[in-house]
């Protein structure tokens, strides 16, 4: 059991993490399981769904962001950012789908918007094709569809 | 999992989708829906629409395209993503655009929009791509809008109002202030009727305000108290604007940018904020010969002040030392930021008429030097001059510090020159692209760097960029 001011957190393969609960409420379905149900407090959390990779990575984030909330002059705008783009960086596409996928379950706004931006920094500037190959896209379209989105789409100024 | 050939990335939610595609700007996100039958319609659920068109403002600015043809074109632009938009809710919407009375209409059913998706960051920002002239043709803020009954939707969400060019009432105001109960940013420009800005109320979330250009406003009282920071850009504070600050216990960053703001600090009615500023950032605008006669001697004192920042335009070979009756009245300052351009062009005119300039100035200048001497600077760690030249202003008060600043651990001399751009209410440092790319005289600025590091105390770090 997690001594006081941490939580226990446990992943759906079975791998428990033991943090730091000003960590762990970054995740705001965690703080609102702990807000209501104070045995969550005392006992492990289920986080449903999440391997124990991912939330490994989940919580690496959330414990440089939540240290940095706390005391601005320890951790520099800078750092963060500086942390924020090596995190990003070093995902393969997979990882980035699963964290994705956590980050918006367990209403981790910050870290959802960094990696929204991410992959929107992977379509930028690039034609249809390029993404489709980036990303695995079937193009579904018949040609005849193919050309009338084209023909409707004057939508921009 | 292994799914690295599998199309991943459309199997993921709606509403992570929206939020990738509210990254690119409109005409990218609504050039996904050819990618494929997923992505056909998902770009209409993004909750953020920037209808940023600054390019071609930039254009119309120097005449190279049109307002009258480009205008409209805006507006079916915004018209045709809005019809479109399938979200039920909307974290953001801005427009920015030229655009004034006469598009009445249509901006009236943006905003109409805005209040049914609930949104939560509004802009509008109707600026015109040219200088502004105050006139009437200014968008009148649609206050029928705002009436609207406890079972619909309303502006309830808004955290962030933003409004240029936007003819907005007093009442109008009052009502974001006092129904708007989650709103923390307030920012208004050119507003050019409104005469008085009340903050205050009880259940105030406000932490961010801003004013800008209003140049009919006489009366600004704040009361919030959990406002943080505050900006004011405007005609010459000396004018008659009465700003008061009653119950502001957590403000700590403000930000003033007219000729003259420094007689404001020192005349204001209300300054005993001004003790627990932590930080504060003045742009003097442009010094003439007149600042170094007038400049206050004495300042309440800033007891909290940890960064300073003084943006300007000076002449060639006059004395910035002036400056020293601010930092000498900021005990526990930590951080000086100097960011500045130089006026060459002085010396020559008053060369050309004849007159001897330095004469008068010399005795001012002595002056100064006996006040500045008074202050010691105990806590200074760092000084950057962003702009830096080697000549007289910058050389004269470097040395000053050097000498002043016990503490000092940094100096920071930026050779880059502080990029300008011209605006709508002149010439203005550029928020966007710091430096100019026309370099002017870099090696003098660059020899001068050096030779001050020869004086550097033995803690103390030069770096020259």
């Amino acid at each position: 059991m997690a001594s006081k001011g941490n939580l226990t957190l446990k992943s759906c393969n079975g791998k428990e993490f033991i943090v730091e609960e000003k960590v762990a409420v970054m995740s705001t379905t965690i703080k609102n399981m702990v807000d209501v149900d104070d045995s969550f407090a005392q006992g492990v959390i289920p986080i449903i769904g999440v391997d124990g990779k991912i939330l490994a990575k989940l919580i690496e984030y959330c414990k440089e962001h939540a240290e940095a909330d706390e005391d601005e002059e320890v951790k520099s705008e800078e750092y963060l950012k500086k942390f924020d783009e090596k995190f990003v960086d070093e995902l393969n596409l997979n990882d980035l789908y699963d964290l994705l996928k956590a980050s918006n379950y367990l209403e981790i706004t910050k870290l959802l918007n960094l990696l929204c931006q991410k992959v929107a920094s992977m379509i930028k500037g690039k034609k249809p094709e390029e993404i489709r190959r980036i990303f695995n896209i079937k193009n579904d379209f018949t040609p005849e569809e193919e050309e009338e989105i084209n023909r409707q789409n004057p939508w921009a100024f | 999992m292994g799914h690295s050939l599998q199309d991943c990335i459309s199997q993921l939610p709606d509403e992570i989708l929206g939020i990738v595609l509210s990254g690119l700007d409109i005409k990218e996100a609504v050039s996904t829906c050819i990618l494929s039958r997923r992505w056909r319609n998902l770009w209409k659920l993004s909750p953020r629409f920037n209808f940023d068109a600054s390019n071609t403002m930039r254009l119309m600015f120097c005449g190279h395209k049109n307002r009258e043809t480009e205008a409209p074109k805006y507006r079916d632009w915004v018209n045709q993503v809005l019809n479109s938009h399938e979200g039920s809710s909307l974290e953001q919407l801005r427009i920015a655009f030229d655009l004034g009375k006469f598009y009445t209409n249509s901006i009236d059913k943006w905003v109409d929009f805005a209040i049914v998706k609930r949104v939560q960051k509004l802009e509008l920002d109707l600026t015109p791509a040219g200088y502004c002239k105050w006139n009437n043709s200014v968008y009148i803020f649609p206050s029928w809008l705002l009436d609207i009954p406890l079972d619909l939707p309303s502006f309830d969400r808004l955290t962030s109002v933003c409004l240029k060019s936007v003819s907005i009432t007093e009442e109008d105001l009052a009502y974001f202030l006092s129904t708007c109960l989650l709103l923390e940013r307030l920012s208004i420009e050119n507003a050019p009727f409104l005469q008085n800005l009340r903050v205050s109320g009880q259940s105030l979330k406000l932490k961010h305000l801003e004013i800008r250009y209003c140049e009919k406003c006489k009366n600004v009282e704040v009361s919030a108290a959990n406002l943080l920071s505050f900006k004011y850009t405007g005609p010459r504070m000396k004018m008659g604007i009465n700003m008061c600050f009653v119950d502001v216990p957590k403000l700590s960053s403000v930000s003033l940018e007219s000729e003259n703001c420094e007689e404001y600090i020192v005349n204001s009615p209300s300054t005993s904020y001004l003790s627990r500023l932590e930080k504060l950032e003045l742009n003097l605008k442009y010094m003439n010969s007149g600042r170094h006669t007038d400049f206050p001697r004495i300042f309440p004192e800033f007891s909290n002040l940890k960064h300073l920042e003084f943006k300007f335009v000076v002449v060639d070979d006059e004395t910035i030392l002036f400056l020293t009756s601010i930092t000498g009245a900021s005990p526990r300052l930590q951080k000086l930021k100097l960011k500045y351009r130089i006026n060459w062009a002085q010396n020559q005119i008053f060369a050309w008429a004849g007159v001897e300039k330095n004469k008068l100035l010399e005795v001012f200048e002595k002056e100064w030097e006996v006040e500045a001497g008074k202050y010691s600077h105990k806590c200074l760690k760092v000084i950057e001059f962003v702009g830096w030249v080697g000549i007289k202003p910058d050389v004269q008060l470097a040395n000053y510090f050097l000498d002043s600043a016990i503490s000092l651990e940094k100096i920071i001399l930026d050779c880059r020159i502080p990029h300008c751009i011209q605006t709508s209410w002149g010439e203005e440092f550029d928020p966007n692209e710091e430096f100019d790319p026309n370099e002017g005289d870099r090696e003098a600025a660059l020899l001068s760097a050096v030779q001050l590091g020869g004086k550097l105390p033995p803690k103390a770090k030069l770096i020259i960029l």
